[in-house]
């Protein structure tokens, strides 16, 4: 079996799985009484039926090869910066809006730099980045906060220190 | 009120010093992001869409049509002069409009690129004043059996005119269709698929909170990942514009024909720029008496994408602002953005909310002169858009996506549902899973169930009604007819082809 045939293959598992749930969750689902009403199961049924039905059609014709979606390396720092959205959504948990905004603005912006600023020491685009950070931060909590008066996140740790 | 006295209001309010900003900035903007590759004006739309329940709505509409008209005009540039297209609508400028700059006349495609947007959208726009007119006369009369069968169609034709693998595409509708069902039920508001028993699924997976894990934060992991942005050493002069007069008098008809071409691929859902550039690039090509040259510098090829990618938007708003479906992504962001402002986008639409109907077209129309304008006179800058330093853009898109996931359901679950697609957008690529099927079907479902059911409780005659109505019908057998061709059409070419070869 090659690469892309397997991919398939798995997708029509994961699709046939997939159905075998939403068929579990949408019969235990309550009907509404009303009379005419097919209920609230019927919706997420043809959702599950048009999974199984694909998830077959993968198993049985799973096509052919194509080329690689990400290598080794790519999946790595794929990896480290979906790493940094769940670091930003735990800072933003843990330290609110003005904790995580500015720190996080900084390490996403230096890591970026290292590929459009690649001419650059790794000292200036710290410093480039810092100072990024700093401003992008204090700009966005004008922007959201003062001008657009949107509630941001306080963080917990943040709000147990000001008690 | 007359249809020029709604543009007149509209005009009015355009006028004022937000408005100006407004449309001058999301054109701008638009067409920036539109430039650089790999972003988009589409990301710009979303991350602007949690803000946008501050604004009025029309102001809001009219800053959202500028950002697209912006947009599909920016997406040349970077085709042009970097090989690389800034938006999937100018993929196939790419072909000849690249050969100028590699020639040394960056400027003459430039400069005919710039023409056919203009003369691309904005007739388009005039197209859909129209059209909208006349279809949402007859909208109105819809009732839910119709309505869920158009929405029934929508998806379909979504499904079957994609590119791709179509069982893979209804994998992506399957997926839609249940995490649209999460929430409270149309009919009784029970909550239903309420996983851990948190409250918070009672609302659903919000949608901007779906979209900003889908685009913004997956493009961005998944540029980084590729590690494909490094520093732009572009070093290419362009001078400034010059009217193209006799590539348009040689093309004249190549445009008319291409901009028909556009404006009707993007009347049907879930196609837009991007197909419609390529119809257009395929069917002037073969019409070419010197098929030789295309593809190695013909200005025709540059005139043929860029008109008809620019003439999809107007047909797109036909199905959005008089039936409430849309044609492409950015009529998705469209109803999303209505939606955050408590409006309802369906067949009723075009006679409750006019105001903003008007305003859409105002803001086209104007966002139209003042991009033709800039590209046009600041032509010379180009280069320097595609200058612009990606560690900032990327890490501001990343921050603005993760708070305005925050700010639309006002808590950490907005954000977690964004990671949480940020992860299905990987998965969907991994797999190679169209999400543009999936997102109609999400932003489509509600009304569909909603349809379906209430179409089901009117009718003593229960499903058979939906086949009894003449409208209805045409609407499901065109639909079944359209997925089934899009099965068909490639095991019928792929015979032909073997019959050819073996002959």
């Amino acid at each position: 079996m090659d690469e892309k045939s397997k991919k398939n293959r798995i997708l029509g598992v994961i699709s046939l799985g997939l159905s075998i749930w939403i068929t579990y969750l949408s019969l235990n689902l309550k009907a509404t009484g009303y009379e005419g009403d097919p209920g609230p199961s019927m919706f997420p049924l043809i959702g599950a039926v048009i999974l199984a039905a694909c998830g077959i059609a993968m198993i049985v014709a799973p096509g052919k090869k194509e080329g690689t979606f990400l290598t080794k390396e790519q999946w790595k720092a794929g990896g480290k910066m979906f790493c940094m959205y769940l670091l930003l959504a735990l800072l933003l948990y843990l330290f609110g809006f003005l904790g995580a905004v500015p720190v996080m603005l900084f390490i996403i912006t230096y890591m970026l730099s290292g590929l459009s600023l690649s001419d650059k020491t790794p000292k200036q685009r710290l410093i480039t980045s810092l100072i990024f950070g700093i401003v992008g931060g204090i700009v966005l909590y004008l922007l959201y906060v003062k001008v657009l008066d949107a509630k941001m996140p306080e963080g917990i740790i943040l709000k147990m220190l000001s008690k | 009120m007359s249809l020029m006295d709604f543009f007149v209001n509209a005009l009015k309010e355009i006028c004022t010093p937000q408005g100006i900003l407004f449309v001058i900035g999301g054109t701008l903007a638009g067409m920036i992001l539109g430039a650089i590759p790999g972003l988009g004006s589409s990301t710009l739309m979303v991350i602007l869409l949690p803000i946008s329940y501050k604004l009025d709505a029309a102001m809001a509409m009219a800053l959202f049509i500028s950002i697209t008209i912006g947009g599909m005009s920016g997406g040349c540039i970077g085709s042009i002069l970097l090989g690389i297209p800034g938006t999937s609508s100018s993929l196939v400028t790419v072909f000849d409009g690249y050969e100028f700059t590699k020639q040394g006349q960056p400027s003459r495609a430039l400069s005919a690129a710039v023409v056919a947007n203009f003369l691309g959208n904005v007739p388009s726009i005039i197209l859909a004043i129209v059209a909208c007119r006349a279809v949402g006369t007859w909208a109105v009369k819809l009732g839910p059996w119709e309505y869920a069968a158009l929405c029934f169609c929508a998806v379909l034709m979504v499904v079957g005119l994609s590119k791709g693998n179509m069982v893979k595409s209804m994998i992506g509708v399957g997926i839609a269709i249940f995490m649209a069902s999460v929430g409270e039920d149309p009919i009784n508001a029970s909550g239903r698929f309420l996983f851990f028993n948190r409250l918070e699924f009672l609302d659903g997976f919000n949608i901007i909170s779906v979209m900003l894990g889908l685009f913004a934060a997956k493009i961005i992991l998944l540029e980084y990942a590729r590690q494909d942005k490094q520093n732009n050493q572009l070093d290419v002069k362009v001078e400034g514009f010059r009217f193209p007069l006799a590539d348009f008098l040689k093309n004249k008809w190549l445009i008319l024909r291409s901009w028909i071409t556009g404006a009707f691929i993007g009347f049907l859902p879930g196609l837009g720029g991007p197909v419609a550039s390529v119809m257009a690039y395929s069917n002037e090509k073969m019409l070419a008496k010197d098929k030789s040259k295309w593809g190695h510098g013909e200005i025709g090829g540059v005139f043929a994408c860029e008109t008809a990618n620019n003439a999809a938007i107007g047909g797109a708003l036909i199905p959005l602002l008089a039936l409430g479906i849309p044609g492409d992504a950015a009529a998705v962001q469209f109803i999303a953005a209505l939606n955050i402002q408590g409006i309802n986008v369906g067949p009723m639409f075009m006679r409750e909310q006019p105001g903003i109907v008007y305003m859409i077209f105002t803001g086209a129309l104007l966002s139209g002169i003042i991009v033709f304008a800039f590209q046009t006179l600041g032509m010379k800058t180009f280069p320097a858009i595609l200058k612009i330093p990606y560690h900032f853009l990327y890490s501001s898109v990343i921050l603005l996506a993760f708070i305005g996931a925050y700010m639309s359901t006002n808590s950490f679950f907005g954000l977690l549902v964004a990671i949480f697609c940020c992860v299905l957008g990987i998965v969907f690529d991994y797999f190679q899973i169209p999400s543009l099927p999936f997102l109609m079907a999400y932003i489509l479902s509600p009304m569909l169930e909603l349809n379906i059911r209430r179409g089901l409780n009117y009718s003593p005659n229960g499903i058979a009604e939906f086949f009894r109505r003449p409208l209805s019908c045409t609407f499901i057998v065109a639909g079944i007819a359209v997925l089934i061709y899009g099965f068909v059409s490639p095991v019928i070419k792929r015979k032909l082809q073997k019959n050819k070869e073996a002959k």
